[in-house]
């Protein structure tokens, strides 16, 4: 996928663990994991919304866009 | 209570598919084991108590028939109602295809056991609370490719039966049977069912394991 999540660069910036953004943003910490793999499908507006205010930033600071193979082919 | 009702819905699925598989496929085994060992499965002190009625048969419209709907018994007219009848299979029929008609019959037997399985398999996942799961589309799958299967060996139980049965029509007033086989359509439309049902699982499996990657 050519979607590509800096979250864990993000919590590294504001010093916070997973768990305890976890917790913050109300979801378990296994998603916050898929999440922060990259292996997540979808995110909910919702979910961004808390992530971005307890890290104070940016959508675009989390989520980048960098095109791949298969996004070139399809364009 | 969802559970509860899919459960009791279940229990009703198999019994009816228990009764409808075994029911009669032991009266027809039975009859046939009977056919070969030369046993006409009606005591003989019990077929000599019984009254012959005249009938002819009618070779240009196949139909046996009684002269009249009425029997003289000392004189006196009495309707004749048939409630019973005894086929007699002929001398001339060959033992082989009486052997391969059993065997279809049982190859049947086996097909529906096997149906039952998989669909209590597929229950018994369900209770466990794995609905969308690879395993579900398997069993799925497999019941309808055996519902197609078993409704194509019914077909060449009919033909095999057919080719050594001779299809008299009996007909007397009010009174009709026939030995003529069917194709079963409706065992073909539960198995293409089934199919349509495993591939429409596999979609919503796909759907499920999106969702559950939705953070």
């Amino acid at each position: 996928m050519a979607i590509i999540v800096n979250l864990d660069v993000m919590m590294a910036k504001r010093k916070m663990s997973l768990l305890e953004l976890s917790q913050r943003i109300e979801i378990t910490p296994s998603n916050l994991s898929i999440l922060k793999t990259g292996k997540a499908k979808a995110i909910r507006f919702s979910t961004l919304n808390s992530i971005c205010n307890i890290l104070k930033c940016t959508p675009g600071d989390i989520l980048e866009f960098q095109p791949d193979e298969e996004t070139l082919k399809d364009a | 209570m969802k559970m509860k009702s899919i459960n009791l819905l279940c229990v009703c699925i198999i019994a009816l598919m228990i009764v409808s598989t075994f029911l009669p496929t032991t009266v027809v085994l039975t009859s046939y084991l009977s056919a070969l060992g030369n046993n006409t499965g009606y005591p003989d002190a019990e077929l000599s108590n019984l009254t012959p009625v005249e009938v002819s048969f009618n070779p240009d419209h196949e139909e046996l028939y009684t002269p009249t709907n009425t029997l003289d018994f000392n004189g006196e007219k009495l309707p004749v109602i048939m409630y019973q009848g005894i086929v007699m299979v002929p001398s001339s029929r060959v033992p082989s295809s009486l052997i391969a008609d059993i065997a279809v019959l049982v190859l049947t037997l086996i097909c529906m056991i096997l149906i039952i399985i998989e669909f209590i398999r597929l229950i018994i996942n369900i209770n466990r609370g794995k609905i969308f799961e690879s395993a579900n589309i398997q069993y799925i799958w497999r019941l309808g490719i055996y519902l197609l299967i078993s409704g194509a060996l019914e077909c060449v139980s009919g033909i095999i039966r057919e080719s050594n049965f001779s299809s008299i029509g009996l007909k007397m007033n009010h009174y009709d049977l026939t030995s003529e086989w069917t194709i079963p359509w409706m065992t073909f439309m539960l198995g293409l069912l089934a199919l349509l049902l495993a591939r429409v699982w596999q979609i919503a499996k796909t759907m499920k394991e999106e969702q559950q990657l939705t953070v």
